[in-house]
């Protein structure tokens, strides 16, 4: 199973469990703030984010414009994310959380 | 066996006249008749043509025996979508030892007799915890269980189908959960304890009502439905993502919806729900109606940027020492909120804070603030810049700060 995100449309990340050291879990709880603090959060937040393949975005993309709201000229359409669950071979589940006209909505599947 | 008519007494006062002892004469004419059906149901149960009875009579091992072999009656029933079979189970004990009560046909259900969590499996709690003794869903697709208490046991629910309902039932750790399954059924009035309802691993997208658990609960990515639901903390998409739709949901511990010091999002709606410290997403892109949480929360050290209404925080909260670049109306933190050390690109309406907010913690302040104000003695708004503008702001000073 995988857990594809986009928050961009077009572009679509996996996100992946990312294992922290104890020493990097007490800085992160930590309650002063530090620089290294930041550094570690941009780099976890980076490791949580996996490259799909071409062939999956394509998959995945496709799948997101079937659900997609038809959006006309003179809305404003927002994604927000668009998370996706794939089996290796087709999405299992999904959702998209969207504003249209600054309305927050949601299209499972 | 005679039939006797309960409502139609007259035509019992008509055989004897309507005076007392005739009326004791039918009443105890029924209390026979009633007996002598009770006398004739045969040993573990009744069955009719879509139901069979379990009467729970004998030990809490006799009991189960008679649950399993209404199981097995049930399978040779037919059961289809158009030839439902129930099990109705009388309250009592179940004693399944260390085997487990696999439920794996299609339209068989199992409902207890009252309603209540009173078909109670006693075995005691053995390894492994996910099998002993307990009830597992294995891979159906339609099923309803109503009544099912296997007290500290995992209630295993080893399915994801929406045709899967379970109502009023209650597990230990572990339960309507397993690491091998999302949650995609719906759950009503169930109640499990730590690592349940998808645990801290699975997708938990189904439909959750009045539902309670421990921590780590609700899943890694909670996209279902969650409604009046309560859990303890690291829940509903701890360190994952909470893109479902949340209403009056409360987590008692830290780090929920979305919550972490790493990688959450909160991009779902949630409303009226309360959480306490690092919850709400370290990206917070949803839309936040009524909640509260506490420290370290709505966006952290991420993105708040989301549309937030009438939403409570404490220190550290709003895009702490992130971007606070989304909605905000009517809001309130403490210390070091909206975009503090970060920036505060948003849109700020009527918000509160004590102090060092705002941009303000050394952050900087290019959104537009309207009747915001800083409650602490002698606590100003950070210059603007890059457009910002701040329009009848007060200070903590009580004096009124319009910038831009």
């Amino acid at each position: 199973m995988k857990n594809l995100q986009s928050i961009e449309e077009g572009k679509w990340v996996e996100l992946v469990s990312v294992e922290l050291t104890d020493a990097e879990k007490s800085l992160l709880a930590s309650k002063e703030h530090s620089d290294e603090k930041l550094v570690l959060i941009q780099k976890i937040q980076n490791e949580s984010k996996k490259a799909v393949s071409a062939s999956v975005a394509k998959k995945a993309n496709t799948k997101y414009n079937e659900i997609k709201p038809i959006v006309e000229d003179t809305d404003v359409y927002e994604l927000i994310a668009a998370d996706f669950i794939f089996d290796d071979t087709d999405f299992v589940a999904g959702i998209v959380n969207y504003r249209l006209n600054e309305e927050h909505k949601q299209i499972r599947f | 066996m005679n039939y006797i008519d309960v409502k139609n007494f007259r035509k019992y006062e008509q055989l004897f006249g309507d005076n007392g002892p005739a009326k004791i004469g039918h009443v105890n004419a029924v209390i026979k008749g009633l007996n002598e059906a009770i006398a004739n149901i045969p040993t573990g149960g009744l069955t009719g043509s879509n139901y069979v009875y379990v009467a729970a009579d004998g030990t809490d091992v006799q009991n189960a025996a008679a649950l399993q072999a209404a199981y097995v009656t049930a399978q040779g029933m037919s059961p289809s979508p158009t030839n439902r079979i129930t099990i109705v189970a009388a309250p009592g004990y179940y004693n399944f030892g260390t085997t487990p009560f696999v439920m794996n046909t299609d339209c068989i259900d199992l409902v207890s007799l009252d309603g209540n969590r009173s078909i109670i499996f006693n075995a005691p709690y053995a390894s492994p915890f996910y099998s002993s003794g307990t009830i597992i869903l294995d891979f159906v697709s339609n099923v309803y269980v109503r009544g099912v208490d296997v007290q500290t046991k995992a209630f295993a629910v080893e399915t994801y189908y929406p045709g899967v309902t379970i109502e009023n039932c209650k597990g230990g750790q572990f339960s309507f959960s397993s690491s091998f399954f999302n949650m995609g059924s719906r759950f009503v009035d169930c109640e499990g304890g730590n690592n349940s309802f998808g645990g801290n691993t699975g997708n938990s997208y189904g439909t959750f009502i009045r539902c309670k658990a421990g921590s780590y609960s609700f899943g890694l990515t909670a996209s279902g439905t969650f409604t009046d639901c309560t859990s303890g903390g690291y829940s509903f998409g701890y360190n994952g993502t909470a893109n479902g739709t949340f209403t009056n949901c409360t987590s008692t511990g830290s780090l929920s919806f979305g919550g972490s010091y790493s990688s959450g999002t909160a991009s779902g709606t949630f409303l009226n729900c309360k959480s306490v410290d690092v919850s709400f997403g370290l990206v917070a892109s949803g839309t936040f109606t009524n909640c509260t949480a506490g420290n370290d929360s709505f966006g952290y050290y991420g993105t708040a940027s989301g549309t937030f209404t009438n939403c409570v925080g404490s220190s550290s909260c709003f895009g702490y020492y992130g971007n606070a670049s989304g909605n905000f109306y009517n809001c309130r933190g403490t210390f070091a909120a909206f975009g503090s050390g970060g920036t505060a690109s948003g849109s700020f309406n009527s918000c509160v804070a004590t102090s060092v907010s705002f941009g303000g913690g050394g952050g900087t302040l290019t959104g537009k603030l309207y009747y915001c104000r800083l409650t602490q003695s002698g606590q100003n708004f950070p210059t603007v810049s890059g457009g910002g503008i701040t329009r009848l702001c007060i200070t903590g000073s009580n004096v009124e700060n319009n910038q831009g």
